[in-house]
């Protein structure tokens, strides 16, 4: 079995590259392409009308809740004073990843089926 | 202001100053932990950056600003959520996002991720490659000098509207 740290590290470059183009790529088109004042829900109603943009949105999510859940994973690892500590927030880091990942999928497919 | 727009900007300071504490205590412990640097108040310390410090001091702004776009996320999730929930809520706490306000924030995120993200792809890098340490420097000046050409670029172009 692979350690936890190194694990984490993995993750962490395996999604880099993607989240450098998705992130970059996502700002761009929400404040500089577009004024952030023009995204609103019609902007929306209109990106999430592609099952491209779906894909991304969800990708995105995906892949950042995976990279900031590894490194604050190992933030806590290094930096929580004592074992007990490390432990909740642990277990509170992953109950917060797992929250978000549940709220973005649900919004995503209850917009794009709609 | 609405309920709604109300709850947004509240989690959005409470998280702001949450990022600011974290940075402080991150700050601390990389100064404070400091073996090579002579003992003193830790404010003191601070400008006595040696040759090893510099990726020091990257390591932990890489902390600092991946917390902060983390934060962001968080809060983001939920305002975007409001669009399946309501187009009209979503509307309502998005018109927040063309304040003045606003896109000064939405500037400082964008240094911190441009930061992030350049400097994460140069630790990718020296992941692969085996580069001395004087290159490892270099790339770290390449990423902060893109990071801010960049991103005042963009904050002009983000900016540009409430400027008249």
């Amino acid at each position: 079995m692979i350690e936890p740290r190194l694990a984490a590290f993995l993750v962490m470059r395996a999604t880099a590259l993607a989240l450098a183009v998705l992130v970059l790529g996502h700002f761009a088109v929400t404040h500089l392409v577009n004024d952030v004042a023009e995204t609103g829900s019609s902007f929306v109603l209109r990106r999430w009308s592609s099952a491209l943009w779906l894909a991304w949105d969800w990708t995105m999510l995906a892949t950042a809740l995976a990279h900031a859940g590894a490194g604050i994973w190992l933030l806590i690892d290094e930096q929580a004073p004592a074992a007990r500590v490390r432990r909740l927030l642990h277990m509170g880091l992953a109950a917060t990843v797992g929250v978000l990942l549940a709220v973005g999928t649900a919004a995503l497919a209850v917009a794009g089926l709609r | 202001m609405s309920a709604l727009q109300l709850a947004f900007a509240v989690v959005l300071s409470t998280l702001l100053a949450g990022v600011v504490l974290f940075t402080v205590f991150t700050v601390r412990i990389a100064v404070t932990d400091r073996p090579t640097t002579a003992r003193g108040r830790w404010l003191e310390r601070i400008g006595r950056a040696s040759d090893r410090d510099v990726q020091r001091w990257a390591f932990v702004a890489h902390r600092a600003t991946g917390v902060a776009v983390f934060a962001f996320l968080a809060l983001h999730v939920f305002d975007v959520a409001l669009y399946a929930v309501s187009p009209a809520r979503f509307d309502d706490v998005h018109e927040l996002y063309g304040t003045a306000v606003m896109r000064v924030f939405e500037c400082l995120l964008l240094f911190a991720i441009l930061f992030h993200t350049l400097n994460g792809l140069r630790l990718v890098l020296l992941d692969v490659v085996e580069v001395r340490l004087a290159t490892a420097r270099l790339l770290l000046h390449v990423a902060l000098g893109l990071t801010a050409v960049s991103g005042t670029l963009a904050s002009v172009v983000i900016l540009k509207p409430v400027l008249a």
